[in-house]
């Protein structure tokens, strides 16, 4: 059995932070057209991702999990290759979460972007509003959800389509949600790497080290 | 009778060969765990002499003493914090580990594979952010029923050797429970749960609870209960506060109606966290505070003296009998 353990920093809207760690078992990927499981363990906290496929398709969603004391709203990016079924992505969760009830007041107030930059080419970047998106009242109870409930051990990822970039490792991919509300934001910044870069210019050996060899008269 | 106790801290396990004289951790290279890994529960088993399970933020660890190392049991909990680890009285193969979060994880086959139970606790809590479970008893009466307490979310039992679980939170002052005693007498079955707001009785299994004044006590915050293995004294340790900053420990000698104060050599410097007590030898007692100071009991709880050695963070103390042969650390 295999699950994710989200860890997230939860801010309300007194700007108070709480640190739940979560089990999700189940993530799903829901849009107006479809809706897709994707395996859990392609779900992490990476900063860094490998990609073994250029150009890979960067696809920004919000994050939707319940834990009763009202809805976390996060981010995260589907990293997955071009052409690539999107249950093949990745999805690299940010550990910032708000806290929200009342999901529709704060809904129709988000800004979001996503900047990218990369090692050819100029930096882009795109911008959507959150008006422009599904109803996520919809998206949840398409995937098995209640006004603003979700049955536990669940995370919606909902795309963000118009953000949606293609890139090729090296690069990095920094995704901004702005409440204009509560006046705070996520950010999320993603690097990407090719599977095959190095950061060692010359890759040492391993060394083995022993420590006391001596009897050590007063071990803690 | 040649014994070790073990001291489950934040700093792996401890083990003392010599009553509680001294104490040492296996050495990190050869002992099979990382002897800095946090550890909150150790569990023995009768029918094992000689066999430990801890359960770690590393994972679930099984200790022998024919090996004198410890080995790691691959399960889901490897990336959670195992809380609590128990064994059914009646077949040690059956484990059920609780945990932070707070989910219950069974294996029925000596650790060889696990389920996780449906158990649908608090995902969240305002106070600890996340709910974890703090105790797990198997029923003396009934074997497919299993009692677990979970912080900050109440008391919960299964009948079904832990598949479903109904909540039984009735009467009880907080949700912040810790831990639960059993008294079968006559036909009549009496149980005690300790909570942060007290002590509370049920008298009809679980599904009503009712305070219980304990005016020996100057606070209400009870962490431990325990029988002594005869089942003549029920222990309650009460602290000041959570972690605390001073503790007492009562025992009663009739079932949980009235309380007195031990004789517990002071100054306590914090609350007693864990009571030791085992099947094989009633007058044996440790009991373990959360800032390290342990006391032993050879009388069954008449007198008390304090364990020179302190350690760090103690969460559980324990002690069994050992296997016939020699010990190996």
């Amino acid at each position: 059995m295999t699950t994710f353990l989200y860890k997230p920093h939860v801010m309300n809207a007194r700007k108070e932070v709480t640190t739940p760690d979560i089990i999700i078992d189940q993530l799903i990927i829901v849009d107006e057209s479809a809706i897709e499981r994707l395996p859990i363990q392609r779900v992490n906290s990476h900063e860094s991702l490998q990609s073994a496929f250029d150009p890979i398709k960067l696809t920004p969603v919000y994050l939707l999990t319940a834990v009763g004391g009202g809805v976390l709203f996060g981010s995260g990016v589907l990293v997955c290759g071009v052409g690539q079924a999107r249950v093949t992505a990745d999805c690299a969760v940010s550990r910032q979460a708000w806290r929200l009830r009342h999901l529709a007041d704060h809904f129709d107030k988000l800004r979001l972007a996503v900047q990218l930059e990369q090692s050819t080419g100029r930096p882009q970047r795109v911008e959507q509003h959150s008006a422009s998106l599904p109803e996520p009242k919809e998206l949840l109870q398409r995937a098995g959800g209640h006004d603003e409930d979700l049955p536990r051990g669940l995370m919606l990822a909902c795309p963000c389509s118009d953000l949606t970039v293609d890139a090729s490792a090296p690069a990095s991919c920094e995704f901004l949600v702005e409440d204009t509300r509560l006046d705070r934001r996520l950010k999320q910044e993603l690097h990407l790497v090719p599977a095959d870069f190095d950061s060692w210019t010359e890759r040492p050996l391993p060394r083995y080290t022993v420590g006391p060899v001596d009897e050590v008269e007063h071990y803690i | 009778m040649k014994y070790t106790a073990f001291a489950a801290t934040m700093q792996a396990v401890w083990f003392s060969h010599d009553e509680g004289l001294s104490w040492n951790r296996l050495l990190t290279p050869t002992g099979g765990i990382y002897n800095e890994a946090r550890c909150w529960a150790v569990a023995t088993h009768p029918q094992r002499p000689g066999e430990l399970l801890a359960g770690t933020d590393q994972g679930l660890y099984r200790w022998t003493q024919a090996s004198g190392r410890f080995e790691h049991l691959p399960s889901p909990m490897d990336s959670l914090q195992i809380l609590q680890v128990e064994q059914d009285p009646h077949d040690p193969n059956f484990i059920v580990c609780g945990t932070r979060p707070g989910e219950i994880f069974i294996s029925a086959d000596n650790g060889g594979s696990w389920t996780r139970s449906r158990l649908n606790a608090g995902t969240e809590c305002w106070f600890i952010n996340t709910s974890r479970v703090t105790s797990i008893h198997f029923d003396p009466r009934d074997r497919d029923t299993i009692w677990i307490t979970i912080e900050i979310d109440g008391v919960f039992r299964s009948t079904d050797r832990g598949e479903t679980w109904e909540r039984l939170v009735e009467g009880l002052r907080d949700c912040d429970t810790h831990d639960v005693v059993f008294i079968d007498r006559d036909g009549e079955r009496r149980l005690l749960c300790s909570t942060e707001a007290g002590v509370h009785r049920s008298e009809d299994n679980g599904r009503t609870w009712s305070h219980v004044p304990t005016p020996a006590a100057p606070w209400p915050y009870v962490r431990s209960l325990k029988k002594r293995a005869d089942g003549e004294v029920i222990f309650a340790s009460v602290g000041d506060k959570p972690s605390g900053e001073t503790s007492m420990l009562l025992a009663s000698r009739d079932d949980g109606m009235t309380w007195t104060q031990l004789p517990v050599p002071e100054p306590i410097n914090s609350t007693i966290w864990s009571i030791a007590t085992h099947p094989s030898d009633p007058s044996l007692i440790f009991v373990a505070t959360i800032f390290g100071q342990i006391f032993r009991s050879q009388d069954g709880g008449d007198t008390w003296e304090k364990m020179q050695r302190e350690l760090g963070e103690i969460r559980m103390i324990a002690w069994a009998p050992d296997a016939n042969g020699s010990i190996q650390t």
